[in-house]
């Protein structure tokens, strides 16, 4: 009861005292979640200092999701500029929206952990998945990183299994095992590519590798067609802030192709 | 054929009237109750849950600053809040946290790694992480051990949180609101540390049947830490 009594009291004092209207409006511009990003993206939700009955107001709405820093001083003559308008005319144009469920955008997460107690950065490349009627769920496509290219440490003609082996049972088999580990892709076919994804689940599985926090995360788009774009979360004091985009460029669908068929393992 | 099409019409309503509820109906059994769940699909649920996350979300933040109060003597001469009180608050935050906060029950019955609040160092922007408990117990400690002779922490109004939409996992649903907290630590009269933190804060709705009837009921989970402006 007393605790309840203090609670209540407290509430008011627990609260952010938003001094000024500037404040307020910048809280409410900001693009605080990716959601709100594919909101406006969408064009479901208007940045609130746009005039919905003035035309061309969808495309005002699509510009405000850059990052205003991107774009030079000559204002509407930027060729920067021109581009992000010519992006956001095609996204009325195409009526393209944004959906959790798309399987063609991607979360870029670089993280930083310890491999064997070693600090280390690597990057994962994660996307929705559907496992159910309704629910999805992240999944890792993909392990990019150094540490992954498991290169050894001396490459030497003498490091071998020698041709006679077999007639000895492959003894040497154990030997690889027991002199340095790194040396081991020494033995292997040598039209085999490793797949850093594989070593990374690897690295986790045995024990090796553990990810501390998440230093820097981008989200890549795929859906608008004849571009790509991606967006990060930009913490700044000004009505421009939040989940923006920071980098967008022409795509063609071959290219998506390419890049999709790489991360879905579908070479 | 008329006679066809007027059969289909009575199948349809007869369909209609049987199951009312069936195109919305969201229904789950717990401990062999049949609860009744929100349907996503429907904007005004969608919007009162969010809302119920966000309060959720507040009422924390309400006991973060409650347990990290500048003690003053009240008209008995006695110092309050006193480390009891200041424990009551933190057992109290931990009840709106997914089993205490100290595991997180998965839906399937496994039990796993307790709710983890991640935190950022505005001078080195190094991240930490650890569990609820412990962070809550820190900041009690910091005011005990006199690491400042003050800390304030003040966080966003439900009016300034935003929450995403509610999704479905497992058997409970899942939003994240975000936030913003100031902290800032005295010692006398210097201002020794200020930040400004954007946080994202995991809430789970768990289904649950009460003998008032049923509901979905929010529980914190993770917080993440994202930039933070030295103020």
């Amino acid at each position: 009861m007393i605790i309840c009594i203090m609670a209540f009291n407290a509430c008011t004092e627990a609260q952010v005292v938003v001094n000024s209207e500037y404040e307020k409006e910048l809280f409410k511009a900001r693009v605080k979640l990716v959601e709100s990003f594919m909101r406006r993206f969408n064009c479901t939700e208007i940045l609130h200092t746009i005039d919905t009955m003035q035309s061309g107001f969808k495309q005002k709405n699509i510009i405000s999701l850059f990052d205003g820093l991107m774009f030079g001083t000559k204002g509407e003559n930027d060729s920067l500029y021109r581009m992000a308008n010519s992006f956001a005319n095609d996204v009325i144009k195409y009526k393209t929206t944004l959906n959790n469920l798309d399987t063609n955008w991607f979360a870029i997460a670089t993280c930083h952990g310890k491999l064997k107690g070693k600090s280390v950065d690597f990057t994962l490349i994660l996307n929705t998945e559907k496992y159910a009627p309704d629910a999805y769920k992240w999944v890792i496509a993909k392990a990019v990183g150094e540490i992954f290219s498991l290169t050894p440490s001396e490459s030497s003609n003498d490091i071998l299994i020698t041709p006679l082996a077999h007639e000895t049972n492959f003894i040497e088999l154990r030997r690889i095992t027991t002199q340095k580990d790194d040396w081991i892709l020494n033995y292997k076919q040598k039209q085999y590519d490793l797949d850093q994804t594989a070593v990374f689940f690897a690295y986790v599985n045995a024990g090796l590798l553990d990810i501390e926090y998440v230093k820097d995360l981008q989200f890549l788009f795929l859906q608008l067609p004849g571009w790509t774009f991606s967006i990060i979360d930009f913490d700044r004091e000004t009505m421009n802030s939040g989940w923006l985009i920071t980098s967008f460029q022409k795509m063609t669908d071959a290219e998506k192709k390419k890049f999709l068929e790489d991360v879905y393992h579908k070479k | 054929m008329k006679k066809f099409r007027i059969f289909s019409v009575i199948i349809v309503l007869f369909v209609a009237l049987i199951m009312p509820s069936a195109v919305n109906a969201q229904q789950m059994i717990v401990d062999g109750i049949t609860i009744q769940l929100p349907d996503l699909n429907n904007p005004r649920h969608q919007e009162l849950l969010k809302q119920r996350a966000k309060e959720c979300v507040r009422q924390m933040n309400t006991y973060i600053t409650s347990m990290t109060k500048k003690a003053e003597r009240d008209a008995n001469n006695e110092l309050h809040p006193t480390l009891q009180d200041r424990n009551d608050f933190r057992t109290a935050a931990l009840e709106l946290f997914l089993d205490n906060g100290d595991s997180i029950t998965l839906s399937n019955g496994v039990k796993g790694a307790p709710a983890l609040m991640e935190t950022s160092n505005g001078r080195t922007g190094f991240v930490n992480s650890r569990p609820v408990k412990d962070y809550f117990l820190r900041l009690i400690n910091m005011i005990i051990r006199n690491t400042y002779t003050e800390v304030k922490i003040t966080s966003t109004d439900i009016e300034n949180m935003d929450a995403t939409n509610l999704v479905k996992v497992g058997d409970r649903y899942q939003c994240v609101v975000t936030y913003y907290q100031d902290f800032v630590g005295r010692r006398g009269e210097i201002k020794a540390y200020a930040d400004r933190t954007k946080k994202q804060i995991v809430v789970w709705f768990v289904p649950y049947h009460s003998p008032y009837g049923d509901e979905v009921v929010p529980r914190l989970g993770d917080i993440s830490a994202k930039e933070t402006v030295l103020k």
